[in-house]
């Protein structure tokens, strides 16, 4: 039987502007920059590219080949939904490679928030927001009587229902916020590099309690790429190939829609909706959470990153708040997380910046470096069905 | 569709809601000043929203049962931001999901009027207030005694 294991053999990411300062440049222009640094990091031709995965929609892949002069696309498919599914294009990726439906399959994301902002992702006035909202869904409706409007106020409420049930502290949020912080100023090219302190954290102004503004991800543009391969391949191309050990989405029925249904059970409620997946995930990689490395959790705001710490099984269900304040997700902790400053500090891609530095991390090259990092997590955005999960490990 | 409800979605489409035929009776009653929910004919599960499967038994067919509006907040937030220009006169106001007493599975996403800084928690107790029902508001009150 042939080596079915696949790698990532490129990456490629663009400057992080914050938002609305990328112009003039387009998306396009985003993604194909990404796209051919992250080809010259493999040596691979661009030409050579025949697979996109993508998703939210992703780019258009028709100009994406029309602009850069790919030859042929022969695999080309996106995973539903929005920034669940960041960390799951590489499993889609690796499908294909498996399957033989294409032999480079490049993952992009690109994201401009030009006279639109996530922030207001489901207002529906249309001033100033509203991207998600889906006039066309009568489900939707449930959100507008109550002004809920912004994911920031959807994951509020999960965020207190959590501290509710477990006694989550806004300690342990501060401690998220300052932790990667620190690291973003480690990073070159963080959008936020001003000191913070745990006074500058609970000085913030409250935006939905118990989220305050710096418990909120940093708007901003870019875009980034990675290309996968056989392992095989990837190995020719490159010393340090990274190979994708499992690379899983979707997650359980009850999760749902998530923060637009907000009428999970009580037992998955106060959740990031990724315990499926993180069970699935670990089964197909063969490996434990005491294996993992460092980990890139997606943190669109803080208090996700505990409940995806105890989805993950670093913590029991509940113990984030004191796992958290004992300093284990620091850089010097059990498992650090987002050494590059995370989305909350270091820039939001809609969560591809941190699959980019998982990568970087495997190889050893990152800014803020985990000393001898094998083996990295990296989450899709805790959001409505489908989620994500991925496991990237060195090759030996 | 029936004259009646054709002037009733024409009135939701202008609160900004466009509703279907499985969201249709919930609007409608809210409208009226009444609260509704939608539980499955067959095996008597409720689910919210309402939708044309019971996810319970598949079962299509739903009964319509109306509630005393008494419930408990499950979670809530006070929203200080105002994300669009159209909330600057609403902040902060107080964004809860409430439990129904009369419809176990249902949680409404709803405002709490009236309420000072530290009065909402989870585990309150609340009743359905239907001041807002011509703009089709889900909202409700502090009901004032003790729980949990
Ligand atoms: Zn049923």
């Amino acid at each position: 039987m042939t080596d079915q294991r696949v790698a990532i053999a490129g990456v490629g990411q663009t400057t992080i502007w914050p938002r609305g300062q990328s112009a003039p440049l387009t998306e396009i222009d985003l993604t194909c920059q990404a796209l051919t640094s992250a080809c010259a990091d493999a040596g691979i031709p661009v030409t050579d590219v025949d697979g996109f995965a993508f998703y939210r929609g992703g780019v258009d892949a028709g100009l994406l080949a029309q602009t850069l002069g790919i030859k042929e696309i022969t695999f080309c498919a996106s995973l539903s939904g929005a920034g669940g599914g960041s960390a799951g294009t590489l499993g889609l990726a690796a499908a294909a490679i498996r399957s033989g439906m294409a032999t480079v399959v490049a993952c992009p994301m690109a994201f401009q928030q030009i006279g639109t902002r996530f922030g207001a992702a489901y207002a529906r006035d249309g001033v100033g927001g509203g991207p998600l909202y889906n006039h066309a869904a009568p489900e939707d409706d449930f959100l507008r009587p109550a002004d809920l409007v912004a994911p920031a106020q959807m994951f509020a409420l999960i965020t207190q229902r959590h501290m509710h049930k477990y006694g989550t502290t806004r300690e342990a949020f501060a401690e998220v916020a300052t932790t990667f912080r620190d690291n973003a100023r480690k990073t070159p090219g963080s959008l936020m590099t001003k000191p913070m302190t745990r006074d500058d954290y609970f000085n913030a102004r409250m935006i939905s309690d118990p989220i305050c503004l710096y418990d909120c991800c940093v708007e901003s543009e870019g875009a980034g790429v990675v290309l996968v391969t056989s392992l095989e391949r990837a190995r020719d191309l490159r010393p340090t190939p990274v190979e994708v050990l499992a690379s899983v989405h979707g997650g359980e029925g009850d999760w749902g829609q998530g923060i637009m249904w907000l009428n999970m059970p009580d037992e998955i409620f106060s959740s990031s909706g990724h315990r499926g997946v993180a069970r699935r995930m670990y089964e197909r990689a063969g490996i434990t959470p005491a294996d993992v490395d460092v980990a890139m959790i997606y943190d669109h705001f803080s208090p996700m990153v505990l409940l995806q710490l105890e989805d993950y099984g670093f913590c029991g269900v509940g113990e984030s708040n004191d796992f958290v304040l004992d300093g284990n997700i620091r850089m010097d902790g059990a498992i650090p997380v987002n050494p590059n400053g995370g989305q909350l500090s270091n820039g939001y891609l809609i969560g591809f910046s941190l699959v980019t530095e998982a990568v970087r991390q495997v190889r050893g090259e990152g800014a803020n470096q985990v000393p001898g990092a094998e083996v990295a997590l990296v989450t899709g955005g805790p959001a409505a069905l489908p989620v994500s999960g991925s496991l990237l490990g060195a090759v030996r | 569709m029936k004259t009646a409800d054709m002037e009733t979605m024409e009135k939701l489409a202008r609160l900004g809601l466009y509703p279907t035929k499985d969201t249709l009776p919930f609007w409608d009653a809210l409208l009226a000043g009444s609260l509704v929910t939608c539980r499955c004919a067959a095996c008597g599960r409720f689910r919210q929203p309402p939708s044309g499967f019971c996810p319970g038994c598949r079962h299509t067919e739903v009964v319509w049962q109306r509630s005393d509006g008494v419930g408990t907040v499950y979670s809530f937030t006070w929203a200080r931001h105002a994300f669009t220009p159209g909330l600057r006169d609403r902040v902060p106001y107080v964004i809860a999901l409430v439990e129904l007493d009369d419809a176990p599975g249902v949680r409404l996403i709803a405002n709490i009027l009236d309420a000072g800084e530290d009065q909402v928690r989870v585990g309150a107790r609340v009743v359905a207030d239907h001041r807002n029902a011509a703009e089709a508001r889900i909202d409700f009150v502090l009901r004032g005694e003790a729980d949990d």
